[in-house]
C-alpha cells in the first residue's frame, strides 16, 4: 500500500538557510510535500495545512502540543545547533548537519508509514 | 596593467565553442548545515557555471585551500569580532604574493546589516557584501558579476531595505537596535519589565528554555554579561524607551 506524503513545514530563517534546506529535502526526499512559511505566518501556516514535521527557529508551545514532529534551528557560539523533539524522544544536536535533519524527515516518514 | 589572468573568467573558452568557464568558489562557513548544502546546491543547480573547489569552516583552513585550489571567489562567512576575517583576508592576499595568479574575488556573507560594519568589512578588502536574508539566485548573481569584474572596481551589497534606514550609530527609525532581531528585542523589553524567563515564555508562547537561549546570544551580541546590563545599554542607545517599559506593564495590568 502506497504511503502517504509525509509533509514538512519549513520556517527557517534567513532566507539562504530555507532554500538551501528546502532545496535538499525536494532534491534527496522527493516523496515528500514541502510547504514554506515565515516566522510570522508559521502558525497559521501549521494550523492549515496540519504538517508531520516543522522545522523552524522557533516552534511555540501550542504547536509542540499538537503532537507533531519538530525541529528548531538557533544559532549558538557560532554554530548552529538543533533541538529536535521526534517520536516521544528529544535531543539537542550540536552543529546540526544536512543529513540530521533529512533524518527526522525519515523518521516522520516512518512514523507517517505505521499510522497508515 | 591587467595580467593574464584578469580576464580569465569570462574569457577562456570550452574548445573554442564559446562557453564560460565555471567560476571557481571557495566556500567557508562556520554553519555546517549550510556549508555543506550550499555547496550541494551550486554545484547541482549551477553544474555549468561554477565549479565548488573546496569548503572549510575556517579561516586557517580557508587560507591552505585556496592557496591549493586558486578559486575565483572565496564565499566567506564573516562574524564579530572581525578579527579573524581580518587576519584571514590578509592572508588570502598574501598567500598569492610572488605566484602569478590573482588572490581570489571575496564574497562575505553574513547575517549583520550594521552599515558601520559594512563599511568596516569593505575596507578590509572583500569585493562583496551579501545578507543571508538575501536569496542564493541573488548570491549566485554576486559571484558571478564579482568574477567578471576584474579590476575589483566595483563593490556590491545586498542587505535588507530597512537596514539602510539605519543610522551611523546602527540604530533604527522605530528605535531598534541592529544587532538584536525583531524577537530579542521584544524579549529583551520583557526582560526590563522585570518579568522572568517562564513570564516571559508564557507572553510569547515560547519554552522557558528557548527565552534562556535567546537571552544568551543577546548578551555576547550586546557585549554584557547580564539582563541589568543588557537593558541599560539598550535605554541608553534608546532601543526602547521608559515609557514603552512602562506602557507594556500598564497594558499587562489592565
Amino acid at each position: 500500500m502506497a504511503v502517504g506524503a509525509v509533509r514538512v513545514l519549513v520556517a527557517i530563517e534567513p532566507r539562504m538557510y530555507q532554500e538551501v534546506l528546502t532545496f535538499h529535502i525536494r532534491q534527496q526526499r522527493p516523496r515528500s510535500e514541502v510547504v514554506l512559511a515565515s516566522a510570522q505566518t508559521l502558525e497559521a501556516e501549521a494550523k492549515q495545512t496540519r504538517p508531520h514535521l516543522i522545522l523552524a527557529n522557533e516552534v511555540s508551545v501550542s504547536l509542540k502540543e499538537m503532537g507533531l514532529y519538530w525541529v528548531e534551528v538557533h544559532s549558538s557560539d557560532e554554530l548552529l545547533n538543533a533541538t529536535i523533539s521526534a517520536d516521544g524522544y528529544s535531543a539537542t544536536i550540536p552543529d546540526v548537519s544536512l543529513q540530521d535533519l533529512l533524518a527526522v524527515v525519515d523518521k516522520a516518514e516512518e512514523q507517517l508509514a505505521n499510522e497508515e | 596593467m591587467k595580467s593574464d589572468d584578469d580576464d580569465r573568467s569570462m574569457e577562456e573558452t570550452d574548445g573554442g565553442r564559446g562557453q564560460q568557464r565555471r567560476v571557481k568558489v571557495l566556500l567557508a562557513d562556520d554553519h555546517t548545515m549550510f556549508r555543506e548544502g550550499l555547496a550541494g546546491l551550486l554545484a547541482s543547480s549551477y553544474v555549468d557555471e561554477v565549479e565548488v573547489v573546496g569548503k572549510t569552516n575556517t579561516g586557517e583552513e580557508a587560507v591552505a585551500l585556496a592557496q591549493q585550489t586558486d578559486p575565483d571567489v572565496l564565499i566567506m562567512q564573516v562574524d564579530k569580532p572581525l578579527k579573524q576575517a581580518k587576519d584571514t583576508l590578509k592572508q588570502i592576499r598574501e598567500g598569492r604574493e610572488g605566484s602569478s595568479s590573482t588572490p581570489p574575488k571575496v564574497v562575505i556573507l553574513t547575517m549583520f546589516e550594521d552599515p558601520k560594519l559594512v563599511r568596516k568589512i569593505m575596507e578590509l578588502g572583500a569585493n562583496a557584501y551579501i545578507h543571508k536574508s538575501a536569496s542564493v539566485e541573488e548570491l549566485f548573481a554576486t559571484v558571478r558579476i564579482t568574477a567578471l569584474d576584474a579590476e575589483g572596481e566595483h563593490a556590491i551589497v545586498a542587505m535588507p531595505q530597512e537596514a539602510l534606514e539605519l543610522s551611523e550609530d546602527g540604530i533604527g527609525k522605530d528605535g531598534a537596535g541592529s544587532v538584536l532581531s525583531r524577537r530579542e528585542l521584544q524579549i529583551l523589553l520583557l526582560t526590563a519589565r522585570g518579568m522572568s524567563n517562564s513570564k516571559i515564555g508564557n507572553q510569547l508562547s515560547i519554552t522557558e528554555g528557548t527565552v534562556k537561549r535567546h537571552l544568551a546570544n543577546i548578551y555576547p551580541k550586546m557585549g554584557v554579561s547580564s539582563r541589568g546590563k543588557a537593558v541599560r545599554m539598550a535605554l541608553e542607545n534608546e532601543w526602547f524607551t521608559i515609557r514603552e517599559i512602562e506602557a507594556a506593564i500598564d497594558k499587562e495590568e489592565a
